[in-house]
Order: structure tokens, then sequence, then C-alpha cells
């Protein structure tokens, strides 16, 4: 196979484990703050490319994966009230995770089967009006504490800070997205989900279980983007409706996605990392201006580069490689 | 292999979208390696059938064996499954993808690398322009050349029935040429072919038999060199250029 099943060359490998390394030691020379910057990266660019496991290489774009991060986050948060208090909080937050990966599963199978059949836009905003349909139950009945918010217990490991503690499980979840982004891709549903992405009839024609390797890719989608709602949910230590069920996540999803370079791996991240930065720091005094600022930027990278910074430096590198090779 | 049940058989296919009737009890058959035409206008219902028979139409009613068994309503990734292989009208190749790739996506089946290989090898027997050119994107091949990779894909997956829609749209004749001979081959090689064309000269001098299709019917049937001495088809299909 041309794309599709070539060894990943060595660099690759060398500048990942680099990275790795640097990812590891950075939470112990950096800021509280910079950390906080550094986990938002790592949370929400590594859930980027979870997104990207169905809308990366087909054309449905989910806008309302913040169904299964806010389905996570509650899932986990709920249940932790209702175990035993006795048992410590590592404990419950691995139960929680269990019970929300377990729900997200039936969440994305029971909404994939009238969802997936939609195409393009339809999909979307189906999606979209999922999100905000299990934003309005968890604000509408009591029992979800969904407008007047409720406390996850704190988890403390010894050694570590707050902040250092869930960079990493952060990192192990990203790094858990990354794999499985990578496998897919690699693997004949990767290259039946790229198929679809051109041409979902033709794909059919050619043999390719459309309907079944849409289904494998939400789900491991949506349920990626669960376990980032619990861990985030533990992160924060007090969650409502209004903080987990945000709209703005959604969007920013597709956003690091346009912005980086969709379908690769480093896109998202890349595009994660400069809009965390450029809204939280360099305008982090101007809170009502990034909102303006991230639909501007995704006007223009739609408009000027549809494949994003990824999409721009390949172009820029066939470029000299073709002038070094006298070609015009 | 009993000798009516073996090849394509469809019988009385009925289908509708929505409320506007396509397709009105359309039968016919394609033995085992042979070559029959379909011919018909513009919206005679030529595209319907070909979808219908590989999988991605439902029949509202109607039978459709292949080989002796049925595949009305199946699912057109197990149609394809049974040897029944499409080439949609309109060359649709993924664009963004290299031609070798698109190739490979036609033995998607094929869980045998060395059998994938061997394919890869015979097609590019076949179409030596694809193999000068496999490394390229498929969308920047010629409309010809992009009709070829669409048919080889559709080798690609060993088919028995190959049902190719209008491979000669909006091709240049020159090419068009090099396509019909190569239908030939395919058929020397033992698979059937069911062409549909609106090319009428050149695919009934191919075909053994034909069929006319007009609003959904068959209207006319015959073997092709008789169909294209008939005064109805020379008025109506092969014009004026005579």
């Amino acid at each position: 196979m041309d794309a599709f099943n070539g060894r990943i060359p060595a660099g690759i490998w060398g500048l990942s484990a680099v990275l790795l390394a640097a990812a590891v030691m950075l939470p112990f020379m950096l800021s509280p703050f910079q950390i906080r910057l550094a986990q938002q990266i790592l949370l929400f660019g590594g859930m980027a490319v979870a997104w990207q496991m169905l809308g990366g290489f087909t054309n449905y774009w989910s806008f309302g994966h913040t169904a299964f991060f806010g389905l996570g986050a509650f899932a986990a948060g709920l249940l932790a009230q209702q175990l035993d208090p006795s048992l410590s909080v590592a404990v419950k937050l691995a139960i929680g995770t269990v019970f929300a990966i377990g729900l997200a599963l039936v969440a994305a199978l029971a909404i994939a089967i009238p969802v997936l059949n939609l195409r393009g836009i339809y999909f979307a905003i189906a999606m979209l009006a999922f999100a905000e349909i299990l934003a309005e139950i968890t604000k509408t009945f009591d029992a979800f504490h969904g407008t007047s918010g409720f406390p996850l217990p704190a988890l403390l490991v010894p050694g570590l800070t707050k902040v250092q503690l869930f960079y990493f499980l952060f990192l192990l979840l990203f790094l858990t997205n990354i794999a499985v982004f990578v496998w897919l891709r690699r693997s004949r549903i990767g290259m039946g989900l790229t198929c679809i992405g051109q041409d979902e009839d033709t794909a059919a024609m050619l043999g390719i279980p459309t309907e079944r390797y849409k289904l494998v890719a939400f789900v491991l989608s949506a349920v990626l983007t669960a376990i980032g709602g619990v861990l985030y949910g533990y992160s924060l230590g007090f969650i409502s409706t209004g903080s987990v069920f945000r709209i703005d996540i959604s969007l920013n999803l597709i956003l690091y996605t346009m912005l980086g370079g969709i379908g690769t791996v480093a896109g998202p991240i890349i595009g994660a990392a400069l809009m965390i930065v450029l809204t939280q720091v360099v305008l982090g005094n101007l809170l009502d201006l990034h909102m303006m600022l991230t639909g501007a930027v995704l006007i223009a990278m739609v408009i000027l580069a549809p494949k994003g910074l990824m999409g721009l430096a390949r172009k820029a590198w066939d470029r000299r490689r073709g002038a070094a090779e006298g070609r015009p | 292999m009993s000798a009516p049940t073996a090849g394509l058989v469809l019988e009385g296919i009925d289908f509708a979208y929505g409320g506007a009737r396509a397709l009105n009890g359309v039968s016919l058959s394609v033995p085992p390696a042979s070559i029959v035409a379909l011919l018909g206008s513009n919206g005679a219902g030529k595209s319907t059938t070909a979808k219908v028979i590989a999988g991605a139409l439902r029949p509202v009613r109607g039978t459709i064996v292949f080989d002796g068994q049925s595949i009305a309503g199946l699912p057109s990734h197990q149609v394809m499954r049974r040897g029944v292989v499409l080439v949609p009208e309109g060359r649709l190749v993924f664009a963004q993808m290299t031609i070798q790739d698109n190739l490979m996506m036609g033995a998607y089946k094929e869980n045998r690398r060395s059998r994938v290989a061997a394919l890869l090898e015979q097609n590019y027997t076949t179409f030596p322009r694809l193999k000068e050119r496999r490394h390229q994107l498929a969308g920047s091949l010629s409309g010809g050349e992009q009709q070829m990779l669409a048919i080889a894909r559709g080798l690609m997956a060993e088919p028995r029935l190959l049902v190719l829609d209008e491979p000669s749209l909006g091709i240049m004749p020159k090419l068009v040429q090099e396509i019909f001979v190569l239908i030939r081959r395919i058929v020397d090689n033992g698979m059937s072919i069911l062409l549909i064309e609106q090319n009428a000269r050149a695919s009934l001098e191919l075909a053994g038999y034909a069929y006319v299709l007009e609003k959904g019917q068959i209207i006319l049937q015959g073997e092709g060199r008789q169909l294209l001495a008939d005064e109805f088809v020379q008025n109506a299909y092969l014009g004026t250029d005579t």
C-alpha cells in the first residue's frame, strides 16, 4: 500500500520520543499557570484527535462532541456520590471511568443508528441538537443537579501537586488517543473510512461495509471523548451543566483540527496549542474578544488554507523539493 | 450449474424514486462470458437498472438472480462479494488518492496480499498507462484515463459480471475506441459484461445481445447485429450519421 501501510519512519519515532520526554519533564519546570495551559493543550488537543476518528476521514463532522464530554463528566461525578464514601478517590475515578465508557458506548450506539444515516450538514446539525438535548436533560431533572452543580471528590497523589497530577492524567489520555488514531488510520477500517470521505456510494460499491466502519469510528471517538470528560470533571472538582456541556468545546475541537490540518496527528495538537496560547495568554485580559477571534481564525483557515497549517507546510516542502530537483 | 440459471437474470423489476416510477417490469439476462448491451436515451432508467443490480437501490418488485442465487435487496458490499461489480457512471475515482491506492481499494475484499499484488500486476499489464503514473493522484488523470482506472479498479475485485455504466461518456473518441477494445479483451478472459451505453453503434457492434430501454420499460431486444439493422433503432439511436 502506498499511503496506508508504510513503515513509520525512524525520524518520526525519534521526534516522538524527544517530545514525550520533554512532556514528562515540563510540569516540574513550569509555573502552575503554565502547567494549566499545557493541561488544556493536552486535553483538548487530544480530544480533537479523537474527534478526527470520524470527522478527519469522512465528511461526518460532529458539531456536538461536547455531548459525550459532558456525559462522561456527569456519569463519573454522579456515580462518585453514590459509591461507598470509604473507597479511595482513585478507585472512584477508575470505577467512574469504566461507567462513563459503558454509558458513552450505549449512547453512541443508540444515537448512531439515526444520525449516521444523515449526510453532511444534517449530521452536523443532528449532533448539535443531541448535545443540546443532553444538556437540557441535566438541567431539567433535579436528580442530575445540572443547574446547581455538584462537587467531585478531590484526587490526591503524594509528591505531586494537583495541576501536575492532572497534567499527567491528561497526557495519558492524549497518548491513548494518538495511539488509537494512528492504529485506526493504518488499519483496513481507516482505508475504508478514507474512501467513505471521498465518495461514500462508490466506497459501498467497492465492498466496503460503510455503515459498520462509520459506527466503529463514531463509537471510538465518543468513548475517548467521554473519558476526557471524566478527567476534566475530576480536575475541576465541581461541575454543572454550564461547565461541561459547552458548545464552545464542540466548536473548538473542529477549529483546532482545521487550523492545524485535518487528517494528521500533529495538526489538531498544533492547532490546540496555538489557539489556547493565543486566547489565554495573548488575549487573556480581553475575555470577550477571544470568541470573536476564534470565529475569525476559523473563517480565514477555511478560505485560505483548507488543509490547515500542516497542509501549508507540506505544500512549501513540496515546492522546495520541486525546486531542488529543477522542476517548475 | 444448469443453463437457465447461470449468469444474471432480472425479472419484472419495478423501481420508483419516491412517487416517480423509474423502472417498470424490466426483465433481462446476461449469460456467462458474454457482452450484453443496454441502450436507451437520457432518463430511460439505464443507471437506475445498474444501481438496482449492484444493490445500491432496492427494487420495489421483481427478482434478481445471479448464478442461481437471489441478490435482490442485498447491500452493495455483499452483491460485489458474489461477483457482480458496478463501474459507476461518471468515473467516480477517489481523486485525492493515488492511482495505486484506488486500485488497491478495488481489491478491498481480498485479504491475501500476494493475491492483491498479482491482480495489480495483471491490471498494470492491461493498462500500462496506469502503471506509469501509479503514484500520482487519480484526480490528475484525464477523463478517459480516469475511466480506465475505474474499470481497472472494478477488475481488481475479480468480478464474474462487470456492469459498465456509460464508459464512453464524455471521453474523446480515440480513447473510447481503446476502451471498447479492452471490453472485448475482458470477455475473452471469461467474464461477462453488461454494457450500459448511449453510444449505440459501438455497443451494438460489440454486444452479442442487446436491450433497448425507454421510459423504464424494455421496448426492444435482439442480437446486436440485428438491432444495428433495425429501422427503429437506426432512427432513434444511430442518428443521421449513417
